[in-house]
């Protein structure tokens, strides 16, 4: 596509998505703040970005697609309130109700999405909405406590050496991902829909089985998700998690994934849910700026990131 | 416009659905709780709808220009939220280099503050050429934040301002929300059908790039819808900070955006861009009020109310989609 050569540093920046101001960020902070850099400190950033993370890595593969699923906020709440629910009886039970719950509705905003043929935009909105709702019926518009004793419950605040066991399962399972969407069958398609659906039709691929299939996969990692949360936050709320389809959103488009789908790659996110992670981090322990600013600087990071993105595809494409 | 390529007996019944169902379901849903629900028939239940309304109607009509144009605001709630601190702020304290301000000069730099958050969405839009959803989605995040900053605390008390009884006025025993809201509509549905500013922005919405070459000004054109819209954002959140005494900045507005869509959809205004339909939207923000209306007075729990509101968009959205 390009006409014009580029300097070969700036096609290594380009196609690793925001890791340089990710690594600049990094790099400012431990120089303005030398304990930014400790290893627990940096085991804490872990802790923290891992439940909106995994959520995160569900959402890329959606956006990949050309699609969009505002509805995992809410799917949060839902599974982290039947795993607190059901975590009295078994954990077992317990665990596997919530994750299966997630899918469930992944499976519903797919059919909605690929064979109702309602726009992503709309379905997942109603889904979110009609979630939520139900969440505060579940939980009678109370907290549900979590039975404390059940290895379930501790699992979220159990620390391997220094790292969080939760850091561990957001990696592992984004090594996963990144190897489903950059190395499978599934993952190539996901692209070729993304990119250009009534072509991706006309290869012959099963458009509306893989975009169920995509629904399924964020809403199943919405349900993790959600039994973390649960575990890390004792009672399940109703208000849980609203707003963490907006901090997903926004961790895939700063990591460097477009919108549109098609471009992009699942390893950025990683990216953009650290740079989002960071930003607060450095604010709780030095305390900077007040609660409000650190959104106004979330807003400004993205609006940055797609106005620079805007403009450097625009010159690939134009060349 | 998509209806003409059906077959004549097909495309008359769709037609008819998809230019009256709304009207058919408000109606169903008026009679329905006229039987079951206690109360229901009563100038004060007519009048409480209509004022309670308000902020979604206006939120709502804003949103139908701009998903007309082919776009989406979700930073509708956000820029109520914006408007409202500004005029809040300048009006009960002084800013030091900024005195402070009478309630005629505060709103209308409450109102232009709604303009200019319409701005910097609709330049990033058609200048910048970015989604909608993402321009919005900084709006969004960023304007809350900046709501609190110029605020400068979460609420503050209007209570015996005359900004707060600017709320509760009633010109010749009419509810000043009413009052508003029929000339906000009545000049609406002229701009819809009657300028040709709603027939460019039909255009940009249907096909951008067919609409540049035609020689529409497409970067003008989005710009002034999202002003458009920032400006009745600014409205709704200053009457509804009057009506409620506070201004919450945390609260005001919130998830309007969500009821705003919902009013588009049900209106039957497509999500890919084409007809603004202002009345069909008029409809739909009072079948999503009365949602939330019936279930407080049968004493449900408010949370069914979601429930309802998903389950009439999703309908709302599958009728009327392109076949």
């Amino acid at each position: 596509m390009t006409t014009r050569r580029k300097p070969a540093i700036l096609k290594f920046v380009l196609s690793q998505g925001t890791l340089v101001p990710l690594l600049v960020l990094c790099g400012v902070s431990t120089l303005c703040f030398p304990n930014f850099i400790e290893p627990t400190n940096l085991a804490n950033i872990l802790k923290q970005v891992s439940i909106p993370g995994i959520v995160a890595i569900g959402m890329t593969f959606v956006i990949l697609s050309g699609g969009i699923d505002l509805s995992v906020g809410s799917t949060v709440a839902v599974t982290a309130i039947i795993m607190a629910q059901l975590s009295g009886d078994s954990s077992v039970l317990a665990l596997s109700a919530a994750v299966l719950a997630g899918a469930l509705i992944g499976a519903m905003n797919g059919l909605l999405i690929a064979y109702a043929r309602i726009e992503p935009f709309i379905a997942t909105l109603a889904t979110m909405l009609g979630l939520r709702g139900l969440a505060f019926i579940m939980a009678n518009g109370e907290s549900v406590k979590t039975a404390k004793d059940t290895w379930l419950a501790q699992f979220a605040w159990v620390d391997i050496g220094i790292i969080p066991l939760i850091g561990i399962i957001f990696i592992l399972i984004l090594l996963v991902a990144m190897v489903v969407a950059g190395h499978s069958r599934f993952g190539r398609s996901l692209y070729a829909m993304g990119g250009n659906e009534e072509a991706a039709v006309m290869m012959g691929l099963n458009v509306k089985r893989n975009k169920m299939l995509v629904y399924v996969i964020c809403g199943l990692l919405s349900g993790v998700a959600g039994v973390m949360f649960a575990s890390r936050n004792g009672p399940g709320q109703p208000t849980a998690a609203e707003g963490y389809e907006l901090v997903a959103i926004a961790a895939v488009v700063i990591g460097g994934t477009s919108l549109a789908g098609g471009i992009g790659k699942m390893s950025y996110t990683l990216y953009g849910v650290l740079i989002l992670g960071v930003i607060p981090n450095v604010n709780n322990h030095h305390g900077v700026l007040s609660y409000w600013y650190v959104d106004m600087v979330r807003g400004l990071l993205l609006l940055a990131v797609i106005l620079l993105q805007s403009r450097l595809t625009r010159k690939l494409e134009v060349g | 416009m998509h209806a003409d390529r059906r077959a004549p007996g097909v495309s008359a019944v769709a037609d008819f659905s998809g230019r009256y169902g709304t009207a058919l379901f408000f109606i169903t849903l008026i009679v329905l709780n006229a039987f079951i629900t206690p109360n229901f028939v009563s100038l004060g239940t007519v009048a409480n709808t209509l004022v309670q309304v308000f902020p979604v109607m206006l939120v709502a009509l804003g949103m139908t220009m701009v998903i007309s144009s082919g776009g989406i605001d979700i930073s509708v709630g956000a820029i109520m939220a914006v408007a409202t601190a500004v005029a809040a702020r300048l009006y009960t304290s002084d800013m030091g280099f900024i005195p402070q301000l009478g309630l005629f000069p505060a709103i209308c730099c409450g109102l232009v503050a709604g303009g200019l958050c319409g701005l910097f969405n609709g330049l990033l839009v058609a200048k910048f050429r970015i989604q909608p959803i993402i321009v919005t989605l900084v709006t969004m995040i960023a304007g809350r934040a900046l709501a609190h900053i110029i605020l400068d605390k979460l609420t503050t008390s209007l209570s015996n301002t005359p900004f707060g009884e600017l709320g509760k006025l009633k010109p010749g025993g009419v509810p000043i929300q009413i009052v508003m809201m029929t000339v906000v509509v009545a000049v609406m549905v002229f701009v819809a059908r009657k300028t040709n500013f709603a027939k460019r922005v039909e255009a940009v919405g249907d096909n951008p790039r067919a609409a540049r070459l035609v020689g529409i000004n497409t970067v003008s054109v989005l710009i002034g819808v999202y002003i458009l819209c920032g400006v009745l954002c600014a409205v709704a959140g200053m009457m509804e900070a009057a009506r409620s005494n506070i201004v919450n900045v945390g609260i005001l507005g919130k998830l309007v955006e969500l009821d705003a869509i919902a009013a588009v959809a049900i209106g039957g205004t497509a999500f890919s861009g084409g007809r603004a339909r202002i009345m069909g939207t008029v409809f739909g923000a009072i079948v999503v009020q009365l949602v939330t209306i019936i279930v407080n007075m049968n004493n449900i729990d408010f949370h069914y109310s979601l429930i309802l509101k998903a389950i009439i968009l999703i309908i709302a959205v599958w009728t009327q989609r392109k076949t």
